[in-house]
């Protein structure tokens, strides 16, 4: 069992923003029917684990682990767990992904990925040109895209650009527009800082794929006025 | 959810839902949630930002069972046997080779971003995509609802009616994943443009290409010839998965 939707794409926000935006994604195929059914035969436990050790050596900031049908059915370092706390309760099916904010950060895992030779589908979630540019320097050719043409029907409900920009960082949806202002609101009147906006928010992220560091920095512009008012 | 008389109407937890449907009655001085709006995403109760525990998870009768399917993010599909609202679709494809050269994947997510979606809005996209003729996603959970041939719901699903109850059921998002062949690609898009201007909510569009051996994007020239316009960002599968998909030459 997997979670799986587009989640991790529809980010939206400016280059500038984006570039400090990259989710690296590990996982196994489990549509049996069209894979002749060769992972049964893997040790996706195995394979899972040694992505996240890979992974966390590049100071993500945020990742998370999802485990099907336990409880807790994930941990995220946004929730404040940490990856000790992750590893042993991994299994075959674990989702495992994390979060960067430097292009750099993203090479160093894929060279450290491809060395690995684990065998698992990875995908980033980045800007395209950013991200081609990571698979040449790694001596990898992008194998499949998942381009998004954008929001299109009712635009008058969905909200205004910056808080826009915060809660597609949760492609499931669970972020709520409302507390990104809320939040704003509190980070205003010094109740709150930017970065503890941050993190709160990226507690709500079940899978660990939202972007805390960005979501402060976007916190902290619209507090300061910046992108507008947040009606 | 529900909220129990425990409440000290502290109302903290109205901004945590992500569809503003927890509501504060200033009259009766009262917080409630309201059950037509609610998605049963669980985010209010998993937030734990109740400070007496009142929220509280009622057992669900169908249809709001369909609330938690396409809300919650654990929820386990029967279709697919995965959790979530679609499928692997491109994040596996160097192993599964779900999508070929020449083929395109569309995904549309309805109620995306931070909106929600009514499930019978799907029947007005499906309908308008079965008379293209596009090969619908047969592991995605919402593909079991229609009869691909005609795009329509189907008269009763698992012993239940696919009836008004059944389409004004609000969840947090779905997705209508199939996929058509490259050529047909600008014709699709139309078509999707159309439709959209018609459904009561938003979706999220997205196409799946197969990269050619150099890693370029084959539709990319397509279209910004024609003018669509797609995000500088989105999600690229690296080819790092064994074993690899025969796509031959």
């Amino acid at each position: 069992m997997k979670i799986e939707m587009t989640h991790t794409l529809h980010r939206v926000g400016d280059r500038e923003s984006l570039k400090k935006d990259y989710v690296v994604y590990g996982l196994s195929a489990q549509d049996s029917e069209l894979t002749g059914r060769a992972h049964e035969k893997r040790d996706t436990k195995e394979v899972h684990t040694r992505f996240m050790e890979i992974c966390m050596k590049h100071d993500p900031v945020n990742a998370g682990c999802i485990y099907p049908s336990s409880d807790p059915y994930s941990l995220t370092l946004a929730k404040g767990n940490v990856f000790d706390e992750m590893k042993p309760r991994m299994l075959p099916f674990t989702e495992t992904l994390t979060v960067y904010d430097d292009k750099e950060k993203v090479l160093a895992v894929l060279e450290d990925l491809k060395a690995a030779d684990l065998g698992m589908s990875i995908v980033v979630s980045g800007i395209f040109d950013e991200v081609d540019e990571c698979c040449r320097e790694a001596g990898l050719a992008r194998h499949t895209v998942n381009i998004a043409l954008g929001i299109w029907g009712r635009e008058d409900l969905i909200p205004e650009r910056k808080v826009l920009d915060v809660v597609t960082m949760c492609g499931h949806g669970l972020v709520s527009r409302h507390l990104v202002k809320d939040f704003v609101d509190k980070v205003r009147k010094g109740l709150l800082t930017a970065d503890e906006a941050g993190t709160k928010l990226g507690a709500q992220c079940v899978c660990g794929a939202f972007n805390t560091k960005r979501a402060a920095d976007l916190i902290r512009e619209m507090a300061s006025g910046g992108g507008g008012p947040v009606k | 959810m529900k909220i129990d008389n425990g409440c000290v109407r502290c109302r903290q937890c109205i901004p945590y839902c992500p569809v503003a449907a927890i509501i504060y009655d200033d009259g009766k001085y009262l917080v409630y949630v309201d059950q037509d709006e609610c998605v049963e995403c669980s985010v209010c109760r998993n937030s734990k930002v109740c400070p007496v525990d009142a929220i509280y998870q009622p057992e669900l009768l169908w249809p709001r069972t369909l609330k938690a399917k396409w809300s919650s993010v654990v929820y386990v599909h029967p279709e697919t046997n995965i959790q979530g609202r679609g499928t692997d679709e491109m994040k596996t494809n160097d192993v599964t080779g779900r999508f070929k050269p020449g083929e395109i994947g569309f995904a549309l997510e309805l109620g995306r971003p931070s909106t929600g979606a009514r499930l019978g809005e799907a029947e007005k996209v499906t309908v308008i995509l079965a008379e293209l003729g596009v090969q619908f996603e047969p592991m995605n959970p919402l593909t079991g609802f229609i009869d691909t041939e005609t795009g329509r719901f189907l008269e009763s699903w698992d012993g239940h009616p696919l009836d008004n109850e059944f389409r004004n059921t609000k969840v947090m998002t779905y997705i209508i994943e199939f996929k058509a062949a490259e050529e047909r690609m600008l014709e699709v898009i139309e078509a999707i443009r159309r439709v959209s201007q018609e459904i009561d909510t938003v979706m999220s569009v997205d196409l799946i290409v197969k990269c050619d051996e150099n890693g370029g994007i084959p539709v990319a020239p397509i279209l910004d010839q024609e003018g669509v316009s797609y995000y500088i960002n989105g999600k690229t599968n690296v080819g790092l998965g064994r074993p690899l998909y025969d796509f031959g030459s």
